[in-house]
């Protein structure tokens, strides 16, 4: 009977400690972080851009690609998230671009990010909006 | 009713999944209103750096007051809107969303003139 009562003791607590585990884990986890986005974005476009150089053609397939690679990345995060991302590549000719956003949402779970990057030749803004479900 | 500020409000489920047929994002209407709004506010204007950040900004938060009057119910709007000088260069803009094909939607319109281009996108995302 003692058997008995301590293994029921075992996986009362074994089931109880691992709801309680899960929990606290889905609390700290389930946000949006604004830092492993952002590396995210700039791991997706190092890897699509490198050392290339504006090339009309190319332009289109290389912004997929980007937009891809971080959706890809992003639902690697495994949180309950939908994503927005955008991508917007501009060939350096002196000319003046702006960006702006504004979002009707809550604030305390939803979350949005931007990058920009550059090289000798154009500019990418890549920008990433998160909604949580 | 009586509203204590100490007291914690909790909400019981809805259960409900999916919007209401007649309040889901309507991509059509949205872009008509987008058209418009960006349309008279740039139709003959000429690219300053310096008024560029205000009308930008300006162009954002009338966007979004507008798409709030339809009341969309429980769907989250994101606005942005990307505007640059015409001086020959090339430009790609693209976007992707990872959501509900059923619920969510976007609309956008891409408007230019002699010495401007403006793109504005306007995203709604369901929140059951």
């Amino acid at each position: 009977k003692q058997w008995y009562q301590r293994r029921v003791l075992f996986f009362f607590f074994f089931f109880f400690g691992r709801i309680m585990m899960d929990d606290i884990q889905t609390s700290e986890e389930v946000a949006f972080v604004v830092e492993d986005v952002t590396n995210i974005i700039k791991e997706s476009i190092e890897v699509t851009l490198q050392q290339a150089s504006y090339h009309h053609s190319k332009v289109g397939q290389w912004t997929s690609n980007v937009v891809e690679q971080c959706l890809r990345r992003l639902t690697g995060l495994n949180k309950p998230f939908k994503y927005i991302v955008s991508c917007i590549i501009m060939q350096k000719t002196g000319a003046g671009l702006h960006t702006a956003s504004s979002c009707y949402w809550d604030n305390a779970s939803d979350g949005s990010c931007s990058y920009r990057w550059e090289n000798k030749t154009m500019y990418c803004i890549t920008s990433v909006f998160g909604c949580m479900i | 009713m009586d509203d204590n500020p100490g007291e914690l409000r909790v909400y019981e489920n809805t259960y409900i999944t999916q919007p209401n047929p007649k309040q889901k994002f309507n991509a059509e209407v949205v872009r008509k209103v987008v058209e418009e709004t960006v349309y008279t506010k740039l139709d003959r204007q000429k690219y300053n750096p310096s008024e560029a950040t205000t009308i930008i900004s300006d162009l954002c938060s009338t966007i979004q007051d507008q798409v709030k009057q339809f009341s969309f119910e429980r769907y989250k709007i994101i606005v942005q809107v990307t505007l640059g000088e015409m001086k020959g260069e090339g430009c790609f803009i693209s976007s992707r969303g990872l959501w509900d094909q059923q619920n969510d939607s976007y609309a956008s319109y891409s408007f230019q003139n002699g010495s401007l281009f403006c793109v504005a996108m306007v995203f709604g995302c369901y929140t059951p």
